[in-house]
């Protein structure tokens, strides 16, 4: 269920997950770890999932919708995830 | 171009400098004692604020280590103090030529808070309460094992209690009402939709102050708000 005030409360986040895909090594423990991605009722949205196993190496779409708990950053591992501070949309 | 207007992050401090002619004005946020609780969001005027990764800077990112937990815009900024008088933890704090000095208390634009200090065994310095109000956590909306509210409660009035024995069903969180300051770190980490409720229903402070200016800080900070969803977007849409 969504309402008008939870489309609109998109804010513009100063920050980015980034991956680094040289130390990646796929194993998916960020992707069970991240809160964002299992919402709520525990049910996963494609639209509001934040990060994914693609090809055998992790992939971040709807990277606006991270909320930088660094749940992912201590799950991983090989170190491969880092947040970006302060990013520029102008970059 | 003049003023010049510079921001600069260093491994404990956060700057943002308007230099003009021999006049330097300085906003500096002290990341160590920064708890992330956005009570700077909700009292800015200028909107100059914006909200990091709080969750991520108490974990610490062996990458890119220096994070901070807001991130104050040189451009919209107008150095007036006002978080420097709200901040609870005495992070911010507005520098002119070097000297501590806010005009909008020398002016009594702002009222005296009337505050109560904390000590919390996580904080080497005293925390400030001058609020009242409640704060609700909903376990069934949360998801479980994320554990960061418990992580970024600066009075460590959150916990998460384990059970002893196998069997035993536990609530998922537990708020300690008498130790929480209601500044609302928690409702600013929290990644998940309505988990946490808070609502500030009264500020106490005492002295002359200046309509309308100090009457919208006090409103914009008894919004009741939600976790998960933007703190400035959720003060917006209420007035």
């Amino acid at each position: 269920m969504q309402t008008d005030i939870e489309e609109e409360a998109q804010e513009v986040r100063v920050y980015r997950p980034r991956v680094n895909m040289r130390l990646c090594i796929g194993c998916g423990d960020c992707v069970v770890a991240c809160p964002i991605n299992k919402k709520g009722d525990l049910s996963i949205d494609k639209e509001k999932t934040i990060l994914t196993i693609k090809n055998g190496a992790l992939s971040i779409e709807n990277a606006h919708l991270c909320d930088g708990c660094g749940i992912c950053i201590e799950a991983c591992l090989p170190k491969a995830i880092y947040i970006e501070f302060p990013y520029s949309e102008a970059k | 171009m003049f003023p010049a207007f510079v921001r600069s992050i260093n491994d404990d401090l956060q700057k943002v400098e308007m230099r003009l002619l021999n006049l330097t004005t300085t906003v500096n946020h002290n990341l160590k004692k920064c708890q992330g609780c956005l009570l700077c969001i909700c009292v800015c005027p200028k909107d100059a604020i914006s909200r990091g990764p709080i969750g991520a800077t108490a974990r610490g990112d062996p990458v890119n280590p220096p994070l901070a937990r807001i991130l104050i815009d040189q451009n919209k900024c107008s150095f007036c103090g006002t978080c420097d008088v709200m901040c609870p933890y005495g992070a911010l704090y507005l520098l002119i030529n070097g000297e501590h000095k806010i005009q909008l208390v020398d002016e009594h634009a702002l009222p005296t808070l009337k505050y109560e200090e904390k000590e919390s065994p996580r904080l080497d310095f005293k925390a400030r309460k001058y609020c009242e109000g409640e704060i609700k956590v909903n376990p069934e909306k949360c998801p479980g094992g994320c554990s960061t509210c418990a992580l970024v409660c600066p009075m460590e009035a959150i916990t998460i209690p384990k059970a002893e024995k196998g069997w035993e069903r536990l609530p998922k969180t537990v708020v300690d009402k008498d130790k929480c300051i209601l500044c609302g770190t928690c409702v600013a980490a929290c990644p998940t939709e309505g988990a946490i409720e808070m609502h500030r229903t009264k500020v106490n402070y005492e002295g002359e102050f200046t309509e309308p200016f100090w009457p919208n800080i006090v409103k914009k900070l008894t919004t009741p708000l939600k976790s998960g969803i933007s703190i400035k977007k959720q003060i917006e849409l209420k007035e």
